[in-house]
């Protein structure tokens, strides 16, 4: 479609339906004809009839126009029909040509298919291909996040990290607790009150101390 | 990427990629360029508003300047309420379209429209009155083109052309607008003139545009018709 | 037939001397012609300026007694071939033949251009699907599926004249008929 200098091909078909449409033209311009010398006699006829408005029944003319009218009429009709039919074939040839058509799209289009079909038989290589492929970049990844931080330490390593994230996320105000170094001593021998309560006193006291000594460091 | 089926026809031919945009470019350009003139001349127009109102000269001249360079001087006021001219964005437009109206029609009518023609054929949709009309000549008048309305009879006429109507000219039009038409033999009946005097001043007539002639009378006289007729006519 | 008011002006009648008011008065007259062509679905008209034979000529009004002469409407035809607003029915004849007096002339008159003609119904070959068919001229100047368009009624002759310049582009072929006229075309 659209090549420049390529002739458009008159087909048989073609020929044929040239036939028909002439045909159907011959008819259409004789219906148009006919319709038209059918509204002028009946003009006429009207014409007469008020002419002889006593004995128009068996006035011989007017009963010979009407006869002329209603045989006019009558090949019109035919006229008309021939015209259907006519109509008819070519719409039969218009649908073959069609027919014709869809049946040649699709062979063309299984063609296609086919070819193309043939390009996936190389589809199972392809995809090999693609599976080494994932597995030499996974290979490079393990080896690039080795080979910068050392294994053994790794573990460790991120510990810190997270430490440090926490830190900064939660500063720990830096409370100065009061050293105890310089407290003085407490006396080791006191009014004794029940030797277990002296102990307890004493071990809660010695807890007590170690317990804040531990807190300061 | 080469493509098929109907995107083919989507690919874009770049051979004229180039001079579009050169002349969408150049079109940029001017473009730009006339709105600078716009905003320097309504900057104009807003500095030497007074001055404008109160010198015609001033203000033809600065219509005359609007038009050389195609801008429409309606368009300077667009966003202004205040106008230039005392009088409103109606009778502004009525007075431009009564150029173009002369301009087309000079060449049937020889420069010179009926009140009537205008009223009827050309503004018969518009509400326009007379005073409309001559309060549009008023401003017309300012520019060079000579515009005037004259009075032939009882009918207002609007000239549009540099020279003013001669007195015989203008009596020879009265003549022609009781029957449409002068003849050499009408103008010695009713004004006593020669026949010279009044083939002279027919043919000028007919020189200048002012008058048809018609050569099917059943007199032996050629007939000179004014046009304004043709819209007189309508109403008998 | 419709007029403008200058119709009824007698000096349309007659041939002005004035340059510029002469060839407005072609103009006028050329436009009154095509539009009345264009409203009565017209495409032909004799040297007298008559649409149908028998029937009143454009160029005369009875009303005001004026006629244009035959001299002047020949200034006339001349004019609109200028323009292109006409063209000579018969092919074989050149338009000197305005020059005789006895010779028959008529024209088409064209109130749209050629090649507008050739695109409305290239057109319609499309919107009425009949791209690739066969079509016969009494079928697009006659047929019942053409009435709407503006192009039903037109004569045969200029149909083939519009048509050939689509065979000319490779759009189009023509089919003849018994007679070896041209009676058929087919486009793609």
């Amino acid at each position: 479609m659209g090549q420049k200098g390529s002739k458009i091909e008159i087909t048989e078909t073609d020929r044929a339906v040239l036939q028909l449409k002439r045909s159907k033209d011959d008819i259409h311009r004789f219906s148009r004809r006919t319709d038209e010398l059918i509204s002028t006699e009946k003009l006429q006829l009207k014409k007469l009839i008020k002419e002889n408005p006593k004995d128009y029944k068996s006035n011989l003319r007017v009963r010979l126009l009407l006869k002329k009218i209603h045989y006019q009429s009558h090949l019109l009709q035919q006229a008309s029909d021939q015209l259907v039919n006519l109509e008819n074939m070519l719409a039969n040839i218009e649908f073959k040509l069609v027919e014709v058509q869809f049946l040649q799209g699709l062979q063309r289009g299984n063609e296609i298919l086919t070819k193309l079909n043939k390009e996936f038989d190389n589809v199972d290589e392809v995809m090999d291909n693609v599976q080494e492929q994932i597995q030499y970049q996974e290979e490079i990844n393990n080896t690039l996040s080795q080979s910068v931080i050392g294994v053994d330490n790794f573990e460790e390593e991120i510990d810190k990290e997270l430490d440090d994230l926490d830190k900064e996320i939660n500063p720990v105000s830096e409370i100065e607790m009061p050293s105890v170094q310089n407290l003085p001593e407490l006396p080791l021998k006191n009014a004794p009150l029940s030797e277990s309560a002296d102990n307890t006193k004493g071990a809660k006291k010695e807890e007590g101390d170690g317990e804040l000594i531990a807190l300061s460091s | 990427m080469k493509k098929f089926g109907v995107a083919a026809f989507e690919q874009n031919d770049s051979s004229y990629d180039d001079t579009l945009i050169q002349f969408n470019k150049q079109s940029g350009e001017l473009k730009e360029q006339l709105k600078v003139f716009q905003d320097k001349l309504t900057e104009f127009a807003q500095v030497h508003n007074d001055e404008l109102k109160s010198n015609p000269e001033f203000r033809s001249k600065f219509m005359r300047m609007c038009n050389t360079i195609g801008i429409d001087p309606l368009s300077i006021f667009i966003n202004k309420d205040k106008h230039l001219f005392t009088v409103n964005d109606f009778i502004y437009e009525l007075s431009i379209k009564i150029i173009q109206i002369c301009r087309e029609t000079k060449d049937i009518n020889g420069g010179l429209i009926s009140y009537k023609e205008l009223l009827t054929t050309f503004f018969g949709h518009l509400k326009v009155t007379e005073e409309d009309l001559d309060e549009a000549v008023s401003i017309l008048s300012v520019l060079d083109g000579g515009f005037e309305t004259i009075k032939i009879r009882n009918d207002k006429i609007l000239r549009s052309i540099p020279n003013e109507l001669t007195t015989d000219q203008t009596q020879i039009l009265e003549i022609c607008s009781i029957l449409g038409y002068a003849s050499v033999s009408l103008l010695k009946a009713n004004l006593s003139w020669t026949t010279v005097r009044s083939k002279s001043v027919l043919s000028e007539m007919v020189t200048t545009g002012l008058l048809w002639i018609d050569d099917q009378t059943n007199s032996n006289e050629l007939f000179y018709w004014d046009p304004s007729w043709i819209t007189k006519a309508i109403n008998q | 037939m419709e007029f403008p008011p200058i119709h009824s002006f007698p000096p349309l009648y007659t041939r002005q001397p004035n340059k510029l008011v002469r060839n407005k008065q072609l103009e006028t007259w050329a436009g009154i012609i095509l539009d009345n062509a264009k409203k009565l679905h017209r495409w032909e008209i004799d040297k007298t300026g008559r649409f149908e034979r028998g029937g009143p000529s454009i160029f005369t009004s009875e009303s005001i007694g004026r006629a244009v002469p035959q001299l002047f409407i020949n200034e006339i035809w001349r004019h609109m071939q200028r323009n292109n607003q006409i063209i000579l029915r018969d092919e074989s004849l050149q338009w000197g033949v305005l020059d005789d007096a006895d010779a028959d002339a008529s024209f088409y008159v064209l109130w749209r251009p050629l090649d507008a003609w050739t695109s409305l119904i290239l057109e319609w070959f499309d919107t009425a699907n009949q791209m690739g068919k066969v079509v016969t001229f009494y079928e697009l100047a006659q047929g019942d599926e053409s009435l709407d368009c503006e192009f039903h009624g037109i004569p045969e002759p200029l149909l083939l004249r519009i048509l050939k310049p689509l065979v000319k582009r490779g759009r189009a072929t023509m089919l003849k008929g018994d007679n070896d006229q041209y009676v058929a075309i087919k486009v793609v």
